[in-house]
């Protein structure tokens, strides 16, 4: 197990998410474990911190939800992008990227 | 048929919802950790432990669902006592401009009301393909075409 790994920052799991729905549905498992397996344990996403960033995204339209089955034919609430949450995350990727090639130009300043 | 069974059956309450969904995270990372070899009450416990404060989590998760279901609620509320009124005035109006307003009243409180509605059903409508597998076995999906978070694409650019 990695021991360096760094606190996600704000704004950025919902970037995640984002990324996440929009292969397929999932359930907020589903959703941690696929971020989890992504990041490699890079960086230290709490299980539970996913929850309040779905609701708040849910509000804020960007993800729909319905309750289904899961794989183990136990009841779960799926997730899924909406237009607007692909709209999001287009936006909140440009922004990104924006971001860190600054970050990282002035990281690279001699 | 299954939006007006939808309509007509008791709703669970946005508390009974999130312990549900909850309960449900943490008894699958139990599993996953039972299936690894580890007994019962420490994958219990470990599950509980990576999900972090369970009770703190649901009040901010009922806090936020309970916001957008409010105001739901206001606005079934407004649009019924336009309805209501509506009918009232057309009922026992007695002049026929007053008839008039409440053809009017009745009409905006019976669309908003459709409207609402309409809006709740179609924004928890999935299409048939969205219950797939959820395949947590496959490996992991990368951001980008080559298989890179954004993470690893800030530090490919270093």
């Amino acid at each position: 197990m990695r021991t360096n790994r760094t606190d996600i920052m704000q704004g950025t799991l919902e970037l995640l998410i984002l990324k996440t729905l929009s292969r397929e549905p999932m359930h907020g498992y589903g959703i941690a474990q696929r971020i989890h397996q992504t990041v490699d344990d890079l960086l230290k996403v709490e299980d539970g911190s996913l929850y309040p960033a779905l609701y708040r995204m849910e509000a804020r339209g960007w993800i729909a939800s319905e309750w289904g089955a899961s794989e183990n034919n136990r009841r779960a609430k799926f997730y899924k992008l909406t237009r607007a949450g692909r709209t999001q995350l287009d936006a909140q990727s440009v922004n990104w990227e924006r971001v860190s090639r600054a970050v990282m130009r002035v990281l690279g300043a001699t | 048929m299954r939006s007006l069974q939808d309509l007509f059956r008791r709703k669970p309450t946005i508390e009974t919802e999130v312990d549900e969904e909850l309960t449900f995270h943490v008894d699958m990372q139990t599993r996953d950790y039972e299936s690894q070899g580890i007994s019962r009450e420490r994958s219990r416990a470990m599950a509980e432990s990576r999900f972090g404060n369970v009770s703190q989590i649901k009040k901010e998760c009922v806090r936020i669902g309970s916001g957008n279901k409010f105001l739901i609620w206001i606005l079934d509320a407004l649009f019924m006592m336009s309805l209501v009124t509506g009918l009232l005035l057309r009922l026992f109006g007695p002049e026929m401009h007053v008839n008039r307003v409440g053809d009017v009243m009745m009409m905006i409180g019976g669309l908003g009301i459709l409207l609402v509605y309409a809006k709740q059903c179609g924004a928890n409508v999935f299409n048939s393909t969205s219950h797939k597998p959820l395949g947590l076995n496959t490996p992991p999906v990368g951001f980008d075409e080559k298989g890179r978070t954004p993470f690893d694409r800030v530090r490919s650019d270093d």
